[in-house]
């Protein structure tokens, strides 16, 4: 019996830390846009469900962005912006968190050299510095894409599609022609070109750590609902879905940081915690320590006192008179 | 030679031990603080470009352990003020709000706390009541760095946003958000920084600055006595601190100071500097 009980109390005791962490760790995938939330919300709302086990949640504030990236459990962030000035607050946050194991989708905003910089370098390497024009189809803008190499993950898409966009961002030369600078490192592909200018439209990238990004050059919507290319026309083609799902799934299976804490978070916030319990014990063990020698040497003081008071007693007031 | 009386020996003998025996009862000597802070010194005012206009910005600190210990933390951040994010725009805090009930009101700080207890960490959150340039707030501080150090390095945690901070007096509400480090932007702003631990001594200048520590020093294995310094200097330029947008007026910055001993907060220190 006792040693059943035993048994049992160090089964409790071994897995007390780690059940006491156990969380909900959801794989989320932010859809960020500064500008026009409604087009983050509805992106949400078309691809919620659409890649099992992960959740989609849309954001509309820079700094709860910002806070999230640092998070286990964020496993992709789309930038869903039109304009670099979205993301002049992010651009080191993005980079930090792109190069410890982040994946990114970032559309038009997130590709000019101009206004982003080294983010457009380090995780949307399009280069862009120029943008090229579109293709009006009965009355609709849009960019006429055809396939380009051969990526895994997007063999369920057509060779060959329009969606709709206004301008896309590319890198030109001085004679405004399309160029395709390679990154200093890593493996940038493009997925999908502009068919008449060959400029790239989508551009997949992993770096030299196994971080995924999808640069997606062609979509410039606007939130106005009466405009040609309002977002909405974009969401509701089917197509567009398809692509995103494809797009934001290649970046998924890179080495992503929230596969990495997916089966290691709830050990690292236990040890952690034991660590900081362990400090915590061993400085009140050290602090009662230290209290009982400090008692033990009044208590000695005292009794030597008490003693020579005694003895002093003795010896003044009964020694001579016994 | 004049004769003491034995008897009047004794007894003064007697009155000297008991009122030493009296003392050392009441009068122990009490333990030390854990870590002693020795310095901590901010400047008066921040403006971006000090340099070129002749002002100074040198921040330092020093402390000292009260006792053995096995480990020292000290952890610096920097946090700037911006209007509070409000759930609802119409919505104003009153005179009697309560801090709790003002920051149920403010989704970011709300979301990450809810976010960080659904993985199952801890959220440090300290409330004070705070004293900056004559003015007392209380103050409520949260502080995710810590659960958020459990999965990045101390130089990237500086990168992102981790810190939040509301301070109130009377109607008047003050947010702040922030990150760790020595300074925001720190391996771009800080031009010196120099950190002692008793004899050794590490200095920083220039480009040395990214190899420096971000913001968290750490020391295992204390003495009693163990001294830490640190001394840096900040020169801004006027893209690396956030922008006061025209017309806001008394905006702060928070140098925020915390020192564990062994794994408990020992030292918190909060410095306003006045934005200029």
């Amino acid at each position: 019996m006792r040693v059943l009980v035993f048994f049992i109390t160090s089964l409790i005791l071994t897995f007390l830390p780690t059940c006491c962490v156990a969380g909900d760790f959801i794989p989320t995938v932010y859809v960020y846009s500064g500008d026009m939330p409604g087009f983050g919300e509805e992106l949400v709302e078309l691809l919620d469900g659409s890649i099992e086990g992960f959740e989609f949640v849309a954001i509309g504030d820079p700094t709860l962005l910002s806070s999230l990236m640092p998070m286990p459990d964020t496993a992709c962030i789309v930038l869903a912006v039109m304009k670099g000035k979205e993301v002049e607050t992010l651009i080191t946050p993005l980079i930090t968190y792109f190069m410890e194991g982040g994946a990114l989708l970032g559309f038009q905003g997130c590709l000019s050299l101009n206004t982003v910089g080294e983010l457009a370098r380090v995780g949307f390497p399009v280069f862009g510095n120029a943008t090229g024009p579109f293709t009006v189809k009965g009355g609709v803008p849009v960019n006429e894409y055809v396939r380009g190499e051969d990526v895994p993950g997007f063999a369920d898409l057509p060779d060959q599609f329009d969606l709709l966009g206004q301008f896309y961002a590319y890198s030109a030369n001085s004679s405004k022609d399309p160029v395709d600078p390679r990154p200093a490192t890593g493996s940038k592909r493009v997925v999908y070109r502009d068919e008449s200018t060959g400029a790239p439209m989508i551009v997949s990238y992993e770096n030299d750590a196994g971080s995924r990004s999808i640069s997606l050059a062609g979509f410039f919507v606007r939130p106005t609902e009466t405009a040609r290319n309002y977002y909405g026309k974009l969401l509701g083609d089917p197509l567009f879905k398809d692509l995103m799902v494809d797009c934001i799934s290649w970046t998924l299976d890179g080495a992503t940081r929230a596969k990495r804490f997916a089966t290691t978070y709830e050990d690292m916030i236990a040890d952690e915690r034991e660590r900081r319990q362990g400090l915590i014990q061993t400085a009140e063990r050290n602090k009662s320590d230290l209290q009982r020698r400090r008692m033990l040497l009044l208590a000695i003081a005292w009794a030597v006192g008490v003693v020579s008071m005694v003895g002093l007693v003795y010896l003044g007031f009964f020694r001579n008179s016994g | 030679m004049p004769r003491i009386d034995p008897k009047l020996a004794v007894i003064m003998s007697v009155a000297i031990i008991l009122s030493t025996l009296v003392v050392l009862t009441i009068f122990r000597v009490d333990q030390p603080e854990d870590i002693t802070v020795l310095r901590n010194r901010a400047p008066e005012v921040f403006v971006k470009e000090s340099a070129q206009k002749g002002i100074e910005t040198v921040f330092s600190f020093g402390a000292l352990s009260g006792r053995e210990m096995e480990e020292m933390v000290l952890k610096f951040s920097i946090l700037y003020q911006e209007p509070p994010p409000y759930d609802d725009g119409d919505w104003q805090p009153g005179e009697d709000t309560g801090l709790e009930e003002l920051v149920s009101h403010i989704p970011i700080i709300t979301m990450l706390e809810t976010k960080a207890m659904a993985l199952g960490g801890d959220v440090e959150v300290i409330e004070r009541d705070l004293e900056i340039n004559g003015t007392v707030y209380s103050s409520i501080f949260y502080d995710f760095s810590g659960f958020l150090g459990i999965f990045n390095e101390e130089e990237d945690l500086s990168r992102w946003t981790t810190l939040f901070a509301v301070l109130k007096s009377e109607d008047s509400v003050r947010f702040f958000k922030g990150r760790t480090g020595f300074f925001l932007s720190q391996d771009e702003v800080v031009k010196y920084l120099m950190v002692s631990y008793n004899d050794n001594k590490s200095e920083y200048l220039g480009s040395e600055i990214p190899d420096a520590p971000f913001g968290i020093l750490r020391y295992s294995h204390l003495s009693k006595d163990d001294k830490v310094t640190l001394i840096f200097e900040v020169l801004s330029q006027v893209d690396q601190l956030p922008e006061i947008p025209l017309g806001a007026k008394d905006r702060l910055i928070l140098q925020l100071i915390k020192g564990y001993a062994d794994g408990e907060l020992s030292v918190f220190l909060v410095n306003g500097v006045p934005m200029g």
